[in-house]
């Protein structure tokens, strides 16, 4: 290594030399006294980039990020609600074991509801950006996409879509949980289907008093989605 | 399982708060010196952690919070103040407002920090990452998504621009002094 190249060295990242370099300097006193220069030049760089922290900072991102994200008043009423609904008004169709379906109520009374009015229409990108944590594709049209997020129901990442179409709102969970057959669901505020999907399963899922035809949503969203094997 | 809901969100929210306090100081330096304005800094923060608390369930690995959160704060900054570029080029330096880490009356202190403020953002950034938080090369091209040389280039021309600026103030401070 020569002195041009061990200053290059030098001025890319002073702190950790190569075993070429090291050798260089230390055989070379105008690059030892180089080399402490940019050190040197370092050391002041470093004490003019640590600038203040404005004071409270972490607590304002706190509270931003809790009002942001704020429970409802009614949220204790409808989880107690919700409770002596799931006693007995499942709709169990096939020998799958009901804890997903379970699950996915569970989510929407203790999360989802207060997204499941959102109205909006998301960009194409972020949309994809969800649906990509999941392995998940839009294969076609899906409607008014107004809210998109990743979750978890049972520990595993799902994506979390709010979809307007026709006139009605639905949410989606596109979930990497297989399935065998199809469930159909009502409860005191919700109906739904959840179906395999995929290497998957999507739930599908609409207001109780909503007029629309669940099934045929159910049809139109898992063409609209796909999944990639993994 | 609505007890499994709720444990899930209480540690989903320990673990936020764990992230806050443990890198905001972090992120809001490295914002300060994209934007070149306090409020701007902020702000950009702000929308780093609401966008990280959405996607905080796809962080798998605590030991990468630090770097997903800044990738994430300089996409923020990027969708948000991409336009707005610090424009002190042609501004007389004698105006430019420097705002004290501490107090510091060295000539070269404030030079050095125009001289910083100066560098176009491509060599300003990854300077920023190796030379406060200590980011490899390595690290500073897989967060950038560029060749490590590359990487290594836009740093060798940093610290010449700097040395130069320092040099051409007259500002020399001595070894050892």
């Amino acid at each position: 290594m020569n002195c041009l190249e061990f200053r290059q060295a030098a001025l890319a990242d002073p702190g950790h030399l190569a075993e070429a370099a090291q050798q260089h300097v230390a055989a070379c006193r105008y690059c030892e006294r180089y080399l402490a220069e940019i050190r040197d030049l370092d050391q002041q760089v470093a004490e003019e980039l640590n600038v203040a922290i404005p004071e409270g900072l972490a607590a304002r991102v706190l509270l931003n990020q809790t009002f942001q994200h704020r429970r409802s008043p009614g949220l204790w009423l409808g989880l107690a609600a919700a409770a002596s609904v799931l006693v007995g008004v499942l709709l169990v169709l096939t020998l799958d074991p009901p804890a997903l379906e379970d699950d996915v109520i569970a989510h929407m009374e203790y999360q989802a509801h207060q997204v499941h009015g959102t109205t909006g229409d998301l960009a194409d990108d972020y949309v994809k950006e969800v649906l990509d944590v999941v392995n998940g594709v839009q294969a076609g049209e899906l409607g008014k996409v107004a809210y998109a997020s990743p979750c978890k129901i049972d520990k595993q990442l799902i994506a979390h879509l709010v979809v307007e179409r026709d006139g009605e709102t639905f949410s989606l969970f596109v979930m990497p949980q297989e399935l065998k057959y199809e469930h159909q669901f009502s409860t005191e505020r919700w109906r739904g289907t959840i179906a395999p999907h995929g290497n998957g399963s999507l739930a599908v899922i609409a207001n109780a008093t909503s007029s629309a035809d669940i099934a045929s949503a159910a049809n139109y969203f898992g063409k609209s989605i796909q999944r990639h094997t993994i | 399982m609505t007890s499994r809901v709720n444990d899930d969100m209480s540690r989903k929210q320990q673990r936020f708060e764990h992230l806050v306090n443990a890198h905001s100081a972090w992120l809001y330096r490295y914002a300060y010196w994209l934007c070149g304005e306090r409020a701007a800094a902020e702000d950009v923060v702000q929308e780093t952690y609401l966008r990280a608390w959405r996607f905080l369930d796809s962080l798998n690995d605590e030991a990468s919070a630090k770097s997903w959160l800044t990738t994430i704060l300089r996409r923020e900054n990027a969708r948000k103040y991409e336009r707005k570029q610090l424009q002190i080029v042609d501004q007389d330096t004698d105006e430019i407002p420097v705002e004290p880490t501490g107090f510091d009356a060295r000539p070269e202190a404030s030079a050095l920090r125009v001289a910083i403020r100066q560098l176009p953002p491509k060599y300003r950034e990854p300077l920023v990452l190796q030379v406060l938080e200590g980011y490899s090369l390595e690290e500073i091209a897989q967060m950038f998504d560029l060749p490590r040389n590359t990487v290594a280039t836009r740093l060798h021309r940093a610290r010449q621009k700097l040395k130069s600026s320092l040099e051409i103030n007259g500002v020399q401070r001595e070894l050892g002094a």
